[in-house]
């Protein structure tokens, strides 16, 4: 076969066949810290979870009860119009922004966390 | 007495190793550092096992490489930001003389009678991997290397399907043209 009539995602697998035989070579280094960062991550899986909620949990209950009062004390609304294809797509690409949002706090948490965990 | 099963910990264990190796070489290619890449790869571990070590074991795989995308994202905007922060002071620290290639990671990876072996086929892909734009290099790695189908990769990646096909096409098309002498 010829690189010319060979499909993207053939020549692709091909490149990607001869990295895949290259993650056999790292040095032993860098094995070991790899190794090191598995058995702390492992470890770290087994420890509880802290919850940090209830200290916000009076804040929240107040916050909910507030927006209950104000949706209660609305006009009735006519419903909306259903979707159509381009807001449908729209909504998915605003769930995946949340979900990059989520994982992007969740970062921030874990590097605040640091400190206060290593103290 | 453990918060997880220890059956979850061996699966946990397992996983990680699964996938370790590959995530530091991807992680090497994007940002070009040992020590960086090392880093990064633990942090996306700590994340997973902290965070995500109670949902089934099935789910880690795509949530591993997504962590691992946000945190070479998350490095890649403070190297930029360091660099727009402290670049003035310095006017001269951008080396432009340096060569980018030889900082691309593989070539400190191979002992030297694997490397001749290889005729350097390898390090000739890592180069050109590594000189993608970062979207295309996360598509190749995630369909290409990983593995993933369109909508895991989408998933990985934070964007819709049809972004993931366009990245991986140029991306693969970039490939094709940097790597022209590379045949089977």
């Amino acid at each position: 076969m010829t690189e010319q009539n060979e499909t993207d995602d053939a020549y692709a697998e091909r490149l990607a066949r001869t990295l895949r035989d290259g993650e056999q070579d790292l040095p032993p280094d860098v094995i070991e810290r790899l190794t090191a960062a598995r058995r702390a991550a492992v470890d770290a899986a087994d420890e509880p979870v802290k919850l940090v909620w209830p200290r916000y949990a009076g804040a929240g209950a107040l916050a909910t009860a507030a927006v209950v009062v104000v949706l209660m004390t609305q006009p009735e609304v006519t419903p909306l119009p259903p979707l159509d294809a381009v807001e449908l797509a729209a909504a998915q690409d605003a769930e995946l922004l949340e979900d990059l949002e989520f994982a992007a706090w969740m970062i921030a948490m874990e590097e605040a966390d640091e400190p206060s965990n290593s103290g | 007495m453990g918060f997880l099963k220890m059956g979850t910990q061996a699966e946990l264990n397992e996983f990680l190793t699964s996938v370790e190796k590959r995530a530091y070489s991807m992680a090497m290619m994007a940002v070009k550092n040992q020590d960086d890449a090392l880093d990064i790869v633990q942090d996306v571990m700590m994340i997973l096992a902290k965070k995500y070590a109670g949902k089934p074991a099935g789910e880690w795989r795509p949530l591993f490489y997504r962590i691992l995308r946000n945190r070479i994202t998350d490095f890649h905007r403070g190297t930029s930001v360091r660099r727009r922060l402290f670049g003035w002071l310095s006017p001269n620290s951008e080396q432009p003389d340096e060569n980018p290639l030889e900082q691309v990671p593989g070539l400190e990876h191979l002992n030297p009678d694997r490397q001749v072996e290889m005729d350097g086929a390898r390090d000739k892909i890592a180069n050109a991997v590594s000189q993608l734009p970062e979207r295309q290099q996360q598509a190749f790695m995630l369909r290409a290397w990983e593995g993933f189908d369109v909508k895991a990769t989408a998933r990985a990646m934070g964007c819709g399907e049809g972004s993931v096909k366009t990245h991986y096409s140029r991306a693969v098309h970039a490939l094709r043209s940097a790597l022209e002498d590379y045949h089977d």
